[in-house]
């Protein structure tokens, strides 16, 4: 009796071994996840000028490695703010539009001294669940270089009382990385 | 009839193979398909392009009093430094005055500076700072304090502030801080 023989069909020649739709599904997913991952990175940061000043003693931002709350005070003088502050109140030189503090907005008003405060508390307070101390923490100040001191002041007395020790300055650099 | 690809040196012969054996031999070599991996790799480039950011933000580190009150002077009243911030003018065409003056009323003693201890620009802050430091060493603390005068509505840049502390750190002195504003005069609002 002949054997059975099992014939074997090779795939023929125009067949592509891997499969490539999948793949590049799968790539559009990670894309569209990375864009979306980098924005909520960057919501913490407004859009303000920074100060520049006379030979800076900065730091690199990625050479600070201890976990932060950034605290924006923005300038009622910027045109991209003062459009809004205008609808509610005059502009005078050195006012504030309003505060943001990791990412939320503080209006101005009565209780915005003890609105930043009670945010930097929280931030603190999260970041002490984790177990950091007041040495690895942080207030990031990125305040416009128009607004007057006595508004930052009142970012710095509230980190006081919220016991954060550290405090950061946010200044422009220029690209060639002198610091 | 099929031939054999194969040729021996030398042989007149040609050998015959039959068509499945040649089927199973495989067939002819073919290339990765190129195009679908061009595209991956234009939306990988273009993805990069969009995201990548030259970080133009440095800090300058700090610290802050623990209390959140007014810095209090040194009670050795030798070494308390004040950098009185002043500005004229508004807006753009605000400028800048630096005073170094010693708490309790007593002058600096003199630095080598032709002004003595009052510098409109940054780096006649930065040299009088430095030989405060090279005189008191390690001793010095330096409190910056903008002059703000709610009656007056005066004010004072933020960034004269933060220039003036940047001095104060450039000249190596290792104690400075913020006057703060005190309860009335804090914020405008």
């Amino acid at each position: 009796m002949p054997k059975s023989v099992v014939f074997k069909r090779r795939g023929s020649a125009g067949e592509v071994g891997v499969n490539m739709t999948p793949m590049i599904d799968v790539t559009f997913q990670l894309i569209i996840f990375f864009i979306i991952a980098s924005q909520f990175a960057s919501r913490e940061k407004s859009d303000l000028l920074l100060p520049f000043p006379h030979e800076p003693t900065s730091i690199s931002d990625d050479k600070v490695k201890q976990r932060r709350v950034v605290v924006n005070v923005l300038s009622a003088e910027d045109p991209l703010y003062r459009p809004q502050v205008e609808k509610v109140r005059p502009v005078l030189p050195g006012d504030v539009a309003w505060y943001v503090v990791q990412g939320e907005r503080v209006n101005l008003g009565r209780s915005t001294y003890e609105e930043i405060r009670r945010r930097l508390e929280g931030a603190f307070a999260q970041a002490q669940e984790k177990g950091l101390t007041e040495q690895d923490f942080h207030v990031e100040v990125r305040a416009d270089k128009r607004v007057a001191y006595n508004n930052v002041a009142t970012v710095l007395q509230a980190a006081g009382e919220a016991q954060i020790l550290k405090a950061n300055i946010s200044v422009r650099r220029t690209g060639e990385g002198k610091d | 009839m099929a031939v054999s690809d194969k040729r021996i040196e030398g042989e007149e012969t040609v050998h015959y193979v039959s068509a499945r054996k040649k089927r199973e031999r495989g067939s002819a070599k073919m290339q990765p398909p190129l195009t679908p991996m061009i595209d991956v790799t234009f939306q990988l480039l273009l993805f990069f392009l969009l995201v990548t950011r030259f970080p133009n933000e440095a800090l300058i580190p700090g610290s802050i009093p623990e209390k959140g009150v007014s810095v209090t002077p040194d009670p050795t009243p030798t070494t308390t430094i004040d950098v009185i911030v002043r500005q004229s003018g508004e807006g753009d065409q605000a400028t800048p005055e630096y005073a170094v003056r010693q708490a309790f009323e007593q002058p600096v003693t003199p630095a080598s500076i032709g002004g003595g201890y009052e510098a409109q620009l940054a780096e006649g802050l930065y040299l009088i700072l430095k030989d405060i430091a090279a005189s008191s060493g390690e001793e010095a603390h330096v409190v910056i304090k903008p002059e703000v005068d709610r009656a007056q509505s005066t004010y004072v840049k933020w960034e004269f502030v933060v220039n003036a502390y940047n001095q104060a750190r450039r000249a190596k002195i290792k104690k400075v801080g913020f006057a703060y504003a005190s309860e009335a005069e804090r914020g405008t609002f």
